[in-house]
């Protein structure tokens, strides 16, 4: 069974025989074919299970009645069968990942007015002149909540004191002088261009900065271990949240 | 650049202003900072290009008011663009001596040029300087050192 499969009606499937005969949940699912909801989605809006619809469609499928699409890999990846749920520690993809904690998918309206509007047809031949609300294609209402990556790094959610940085420079100096020319060296090996983008046209060796690009903070990394051979001082960095 | 030999040029040019007033009027060194943007450039500047495990340039940028006071001092009568400039010149073999004395040892000093705002444009310093200003008579000069790695376009 593939719950991600999404089905659309056929000319026939539209238009069916007069004479055509079909269980009770095949004529269901035919009315809920759409063209839009997978396997599972109908399903759910039907309240019945997963397998019950699989069947109902292959039935309607060998009929001629309904026909399998092609999916989009966001349509696969809304449906649990890209998920493996039963362990939360397994490896997933990156797609998997995304969506793994979105189960919330609506359809757009319910399972008991679809199940009803068919019943409620004087002639169950005419899909096409059924309630327009059980056939229009329902609107998804995907709720996909946003959930940002953590950088390996760490760099994206922390910025660097400047300040911090020179007096590091500085301690490992033995004199001011040397110290302030230590600096200098770290920051001549830094394009200007990229400093001024950040606002830094002048550094006094008392002033601080706070910057987040992270393109100067891995200048300045570059520099320091470039002219002095230093790491880049864990100390210097400060939680954006805590500003 | 060697810090000491740094502490020397640094105090040596400060002794030039030093010797020529009186106890109270002792110029006074500000906070020294990094500069970025444009080069810092007043009136006048005084330079020398320097080149060792760097490449760039020393420089002290006054203004005209600061010339005209060292005219003063030198009992110069005088006070036009001609003998600024004279005195300017006067100001870029000092700090030429200023800075073979100091570096000589480690580093290469061109001859000293004496260069007006309107040259500005015809210069490429280095885009990163060390500035230290100097205050002196109520006038603020700058001492400048520019540096850049040697693998960089020859300053002109």
């Amino acid at each position: 069974m593939n719950t991600a499969a999404i089905y659309r009606r056929t000319a026939s499937g539209d238009e069916p025989d007069v004479d055509l005969r079909l269980r009770a949940l095949e004529w269901t699912v035919l009315f809920n074919v759409d063209d839009q909801r997978n396997v599972n989605e109908i399903a759910s809006a039907l309240q019945v299970q997963s397998s019950h619809v699989w069947d109902a469609l292959a039935s309607l499928e060998r009929r001629g009645l309904v026909e399998e699409r092609a999916v989009l890999l966001s349509e696969f990846l809304r449906s649990p069968a890209a998920l493996d749920q039963s362990d939360p520690d397994a490896e997933r993809t990156l797609g998997e990942f995304l969506y793994r904690e979105d189960r919330s998918i609506k359809p757009a309206y319910t399972a008991a007015n679809e199940l009803e509007q068919p019943s409620k047809q004087s002639s169950p031949m005419s899909v096409r002149n059924a309630s327009p609300a059980a056939f229009a294609p329902p609107p998804l209402q995907v709720s996909i909540p946003f959930e940002p990556l953590e950088s390996p790094l760490e760099m994206k959610s922390r910025a660097v004191s400047l300040l911090t940085l020179m007096q590091y420079i500085m301690s490992q100096s033995r004199d001011q002088t040397s110290g302030q020319l230590a600096v200098y060296r770290v920051f001549m090996g830094i394009k200007t261009d990229l400093l001024r983008r950040n606002n830094i046209t002048s550094l006094r060796f008392t002033e601080d900065r706070i910057v987040d690009d992270p393109e100067l903070l891995s200048a300045l990394e570059a520099s320091l271990q470039r002219s002095l051979g230093l790491p880049f001082p864990e100390s210097a960095y400060v939680e954006l949240d805590a500003l | 650049m060697d810090a000491s030999q740094f502490d020397i040029f640094r105090d040596i040019t400060l002794d030039y202003f030093a010797k020529l007033t009186h106890e109270k009027d002792l110029p006074t060194i500000g906070d020294a900072y990094m500069h970025f943007d444009s080069p810092l450039f007043l009136d006048y500047a005084s330079l020398v290009n320097i080149s060792g495990a760097y490449q760039g340039c020393l420089y002290i940028t006054t203004s005209r008011k600061l010339i005209e006071h060292l005219l003063a001092l030198h009992g110069e009568p005088d006070n036009n663009e001609e003998t600024r400039l004279d005195m300017c010149r006067e100001l870029s073999n000092v700090l030429s001596g200023n800075a073979s004395h100091a570096f000589s040892s480690t580093w290469q000093i061109s001859v000293p040029r004496t260069l007006r705002i309107t040259d500005l444009e015809t210069l490429r310093l280095p885009p990163s300087s060390f500035v230290m200003p100097i205050t002196w008579l109520k006038e603020t000069s700058y001492l400048v050192v520019g540096l850049e790695h040697r693998s960089e376009e020859p300053m002109r």
